[in-house]
């Protein structure tokens, strides 16, 4: 039993590590710190591995354990914020990307609310249903915050393209 | 299919766009348009959410000790436990039963840190305003002045916990202030290899504060205005406290 646990277990961590810890550093942007939090994943995994039911469902509650993580460590602590925050506030405005921040700065400016779905959806490749389930909350607020965080992503790349025309 | 809801779904979730909106797609060209310049930033996107994962990471997660399964089941450990805390617990703080980090162990390995880290001092980075303050007000203690010169933050591992680290301009040259949560300390004052640390146990966590040796931690403390509570003693009664080993909060 044990032994098919681990082997179980050694299989997911080969899996989903490198996916993991590139979501966590997004959250957190240091590679020690991404490396911990996807550590303390995997031991939690193991402790609580016999209380998942469906092993369909792994992934999503490997990524469930990580954002716990990330709770604790405090990497999203500037975003708890009430549910009255108008977002539309804390998106990257024209005036900062036209300071030619790089991508990765858009992303790292983008309010957990925004940046937590973007990395489930194209780091996770998760749909905006199983987001919703992840996050308890409707898949139109999921697909209104993955339309605007694309939306300024756009507009970053589209300030670029007429800085390269023009150039 | 309206374009304009073709374009929210596109942008929503740009691989899966369903029958409708493949149809859409084949129908409208300013649509398939929008759509091919979705998709490419899509492609840059992924390039860039992919930083390299540092080698051996899968390695040193398997090799990480496991915890063993207990020879118990959950409620009867907690149940034993339970029976344990009530029955020592009218002689003592039971929260006090928790084992402290030497004093003396952990202010050395803050100096070990901040010196392992010397481009700490010299990075000037990003800091909101206020994070100070909240890093304080978060284990426990509150800061009265609040014009304290922030010139990097970052969250660091320190003695084998996450916490936030602090670079503070002063008068005298940058200072260091480590903040870290929900781990118990003791007081201790250390000067360790041209550096002065000291650690401050707070309700919630502790802070160190790490000097050249040349400046006094306590005068900064001072100057920073933080204020740290008499540590609170447990508010639950022995009976509560019981009640909460019962039912364990994940």
């Amino acid at each position: 039993m044990l032994a098919g646990k681990k082997a179980r277990f050694e299989t997911a961590v080969r899996a989903y590590s490198a996916d993991l810890y590139r979501f966590a550093w997004w959250m957190c942007q240091d590679r020690f710190v991404a490396e911990e939090l996807v550590q303390e994943t995997f031991t939690r995994a193991w402790k609580s591995w016999d209380s998942l039911q469906d092993p369909a469902r792994l992934r999503a509650w490997l990524y469930s354990i990580l954002r716990n993580e990330c709770s604790r460590a405090f990497v999203t602590a500037r975003t708890r914020q009430t549910a009255a925050l108008d977002l539309e506030q804390d998106l990257p405005t024209v005036a900062s990307i036209e300071a030619d921040l790089e991508i990765r700065q858009i992303i790292e400016l983008l309010p957990p609310e925004y940046r937590v779905p973007l990395l489930l959806q194209s780091i996770g490749g998760f749909s905006c249903r199983d987001i919703a389930s992840m996050l308890a909350i409707s898949e139109g607020a999921v697909m209104t915050r993955l339309t605007r965080a694309r939306r300024a992503l756009r507009d970053h790349w589209r300030v670029q393209g007429q800085r390269r025309e023009v150039g | 299919m309206i374009c304009l809801e073709f374009r929210r779904l596109k942008l929503a979730d740009p691989r899966r766009l369903g029958e409708d909106a493949n149809r859409h797609h084949a129908a409208c060209p300013n649509c398939a348009a929008f759509s091919d310049s979705v998709d490419a930033a899509e492609r840059d996107l992924q390039a860039v959410l992919a930083v390299e994962v540092p080698d051996g990471v899968n390695e040193r997660i398997l090799l990480q000790p496991r915890p063993r399964q207990p020879l118990l089941g959950r409620k009867a450990v907690w149940a034993a436990l339970t029976t344990a805390a009530i029955m020592v617990g009218a002689f003592m703080d039971f929260a006090w039963v928790l084992k402290d980090v030497p004093a003396q162990e952990l202010a050395r390995r803050v100096i070990d840190h901040v010196a392992m880290e010397p481009n700490a001092l010299t990075t000037a980075g990003t800091a909101q305003p206020g994070a100070l303050a909240a890093s304080i007000e978060y284990v426990g203690g509150t800061v009265q002045k609040r014009q304290a010169r922030v010139r990097y933050l970052e969250l660091c591992p320190v003695a084998g916990r996450i916490g936030w680290h602090f670079v503070l301009e002063t008068a005298s040259g940058p200072a260091t202030l480590i903040v870290i949560p929900d781990q118990k300390a003791t007081a201790a004052v250390l000067t360790l290899g041209g550096w002065k640390a000291l650690v401050r146990p707070m309700p919630h966590g502790y802070y160190a504060l790490v000097t050249p040796a040349s400046i006094e931690p306590a005068d900064l403390e001072r100057n920073l205005g933080i204020e740290f509570p008499e540590l609170a003693k447990p508010t639950l009664t022995l009976a509560q406290l019981g009640k909460s080993l019962v039912h364990p909060q994940e």
